[in-house]
């Protein structure tokens, strides 16, 4: 039920554009690339997924996360690299929820204000407008009027917020009592009919991370991917990218190799390359691209490839509204509501730093690692029978998303494993700090203070997890600390673009994707407004 | 406030599921497609577990969620462990363990039994449910002393993806969604009956 990919002989030998993934990022840049009249060719290592392949099961559902060579996950804090990375067309946005809050002025100046982390190349204010022609385009449903901590000079969200069902609805009442306001969350799902396209408004079943066949999220099928095809760029699906070609010097990219569906080895070339593979496989790509020129790997003449690798952490609360029908089966799997009252970095007080966001009252099905009875892994049996029984119809839950801080040490290497071709496997290396441990516990205490408040029986909470893949080819406006530019160029390699939130210098506490989406906007049009700066 | 299904969605392609998807197993000899309640009622031929792997997985299955025997926890997992890396639906495969993952369960498995005979002197599906209970207690929250490194993975890992596959296959699925009282709501209804 997968499209055929595309045979490889009708893969062109040699294209203006080269892109390395079929994600969000890389359907932004083939959208633009070919719009602007380039020849695009997208590799994507996956499957070709289409609307129609969207089994709306959470078993089902992991068809969409990573089912290529296995990436190691290992450190003090594993992050759940298999659980948030993408598999085929769409990448991890065909299983994203489409919550989508910006990024906020103070998340691009960390280091400037507060001596830790990293700087942005560039302020929230140059990002801004892409990031209004990024919503106007894709649609986002929210209430910018509810949303206090949002900068005023923002565009209002072209659609009204989602509808909000009971357990956001009982859940809000513990964030008024505790004088945060809660707001209907910015979704990049459709509310209303919008745009001339066939998206459909959303009908609240919570299948979101199932894939989205209706395309009322905006998943890149339903995106930039339509309007890249329809400017000609070509997508292969099954066309696993495992080195890039330079030229002699290690200066100018000049294509890459990959393992075509049929287990055969194919290059193509091109005057321009975007490796918008995915957080960890950009790095593990750079890594295995080893040249008498560029021994450490591909931008790695200053050991950075890799490195300030962020992923977010969760506190998972839940309690019971024993008396109220909590229509928890009723929304979206991202949120209904959302609260960033902790967002300046200081604000969870002392032992602790970073971002906090709270995500309330997401859809919960009865199983899967974010289902109802995850909820209490430690329960089984008939326990988790009772459980069970309490739970399906009454539970609420929130996540609190805390900030991750860039550390050296957390990274994206190559592991002793070998893949496909003769590379490395990726290993994924990660600890938080003991700023984002405290905010972690800050957010896990605070969390069980608001259930208690909005009248919630038992309120408990489920160990840490993490969510999103973020940083390790980060941007920066020095070589000394930044494997690009604040375009996503390797600083040493005049056409070879990076894709994807493995740029961002920080993580803040918001989920990445509508900044990913703008970040990429911004470069694919300086790329062709000076094509021939980069091409010549 | 009163939930009303909105109109059906009109999105091309939406409806195009295909049939794809039943789980395949093999009976005397000849390659079938059906459900996991079906194949185990009718006998499969494993692939890739054992009769003995089966039997301890049975009745695991059914000391972490009543009525994953039923439902057809063995077929379920043999279909996950002998398909392709790619097509295999089981939750071991985004909790970032490298393929193949039959020694995870395998060995597993075998460490259980041999907790089993340690503890009691007899195979952990021949235990009362308590002495079952007892022993998936003893393995959830931490490492036993005397859990084999045989190839086995953390005692508590193995509990939690075990008791994933219990709950899929129970709870993940319409039918168990109608036991819990829950809507299903699919856009694409899955292949059934998971």
């Amino acid at each position: 039920m997968v499209a055929a990919p595309l045979s490889a002989d009708m893969v062109p030998d040699e294209s203006d554009v080269l892109i390395i993934g079929a994600g969000a990022a890389g359907c932004v840049y083939a959208a633009v690339l070919a719009q602007a009249g380039k020849s695009v060719t997208v590799l994507e290592g996956g499957p070709g997924w289409e609307d129609g392949d969207l089994v709306s099961s959470g078993i089902w559902s992991r068809r969409l996360r990573w089912g290529g060579p296995p990436t190691l996950s290992a450190g003090e804090h594993p992050a759940g690299v298999g659980f948030n990375s993408g598999w085929g067309f769409g990448g991890s946005a065909l299983h994203h929820y489409g919550t989508w809050p910006r990024m906020l002025p103070s998340d691009f100046t960390m280091a400037s204000d507060h001596g830790k982390g990293l700087d942005w190349p560039f302020d929230y204010g140059e990002l801004q407008p892409y990031y209004e022609r990024v919503q106007a385009f894709v649609g986002i449903s929210g209430d910018a009027s509810a949303e206090p901590w949002r900068p005023p000079s923002d565009a209002p969200y072209p659609l009204p917020p989602l509808e909000i069902f009971n357990q956001a609805r009982l859940i809000a009442k513990g964030f008024d009592a505790m004088g945060m306001p809660a707001a209907p969350s910015p979704m990049a799902i459709l509310s209303e009919p919008y745009g001339d396209g066939d998206r459909a408004p959303c009908v609240y079943d919570g299948w979101c991370d199932a894939g989205c066949p209706i395309g009322s999220l905006a998943n890149p099928l339903v995106t930039y991917m339509p309007i890249a095809k329809q400017h000609g760029a070509i997508f292969t699906a099954g066309a696993m990218v495992t080195r890039l070609h330079t030229n002699q010097a290690g200066t100018r990219a000049t294509g890459a190799d990959y393992i075509d569906d049929a287990g055969a080895r194919r290059s193509v070339k091109a005057k321009l390359v975007i490796l918008a593979a995915s957080t960890v496989h950009n790095p593990t790509i750079l890594l295995n691209s080893v040249s008498d020129a560029n021994p450490k790997g591909l931008g790695n003449a200053n050991d950075l490839v890799g490195r300030y690798f962020m992923t977010h952490s969760i506190a998972p609360v839940y309690g019971f509204f024993d008396d109220e029908d909590a229509e928890n089966y009723l929304g979206v799997t991202g949120a209904q509501m959302i609260n960033l009252t902790h967002q300046p970095k200081t604000s969870a007080g002392d032992g602790a730093f970073g971002s906090l966001q709270w995500l309330i009252g997401p859809v919960v099905k009865p199983n899967d690692l974010l289902g109802v009875a995850m909820s209490r892994a430690d329960l089984f049996g008939k326990e988790l029978e009772a459980f069970m029984a309490r739970a399906t119809r009454h539970m609420g839950v929130m996540f609190g998303f805390g900030e991750d801080l860039p550390q050296k040490g957390n990274r994206i290497e190559l592991s002793d494993l070998e893949g496909p071709d003769g590379t490395r496997l990726p290993r994924v290396v990660h600890a938080f700090d003991n700023d984002g441990l405290g905010l972690a516990a800050f957010a896990e205490k605070l969390g069980l203070e608001v259930l208690a408040a909005a009248g919630a029986n038992d309120p408990w909470a489920a160990p840490r997890a993490s969510a999103h893949l973020i940083g390790g080819t980060v941007m920066g406006k020095e070589r000394e600390t930044s494997v690009t530019d604040a375009f996503g160029r390797l600083h040493d390699v005049e056409n070879l673009f990076i894709a994807g939130p493995g740029l961002f210098p920080t993580s803040g506490s918001s989920n990445p994707n509508f900044t990913n989406h703008a970040v990429s906007l911004r470069a694919a049009e300086h790329i062709v407004s000076d094509w021939s700066g980069h091409t010549l | 406030m009163t939930y009303k299904r909105k109109a059906a969605f009109s999105r091309r392609g939406a409806l195009k599921a295909g049939g794809a998807g039943l789980i395949t197993v093999t009976i005397a000899g000849c390659q079938q497609q059906m459900s996991p309640v079906e194949a185990r009622a009718a006998g499969p031929d494993y692939q890739t577990l054992t009769q003995d792997d089966v039997t301890t997985l049975e009745a695991l299955g059914e000391t972490l969620v009543p009525g994953a025997r039923a439902a057809g926890i063995a077929p379920y997992v043999d279909a996950g462990l002998s398909a392709p890396r790619r097509d295999s639906l089981l939750m071991i495969g985004y909790l970032d363990v490298p393929a193949p993952w039959d020694g995870f369960y395998k060995n597993g498995l075998a460490a259980l039994e041999a907790l089993a005979a340690k503890e009691t002197g007899s195979p952990f599906a021949q235990l009362t449910t308590d002495e079952q209970a007892g022993l998936v207690r003893k393995i959830s929250g931490a490492q036993p002393d005397d859990w084999s490194d045989n190839g086995a993975p953390p005692a508590p890992f193995f509990y939690f993806a075990l008791r994933g596959d219990a709950i899929d296959v129970t709870w993940g699925t319409m039918a168990g969604f109608e036991t819990l009282d829950q809507p299903y709501l699919a856009h694409i209804e899955p292949p059934s009956p998971w």
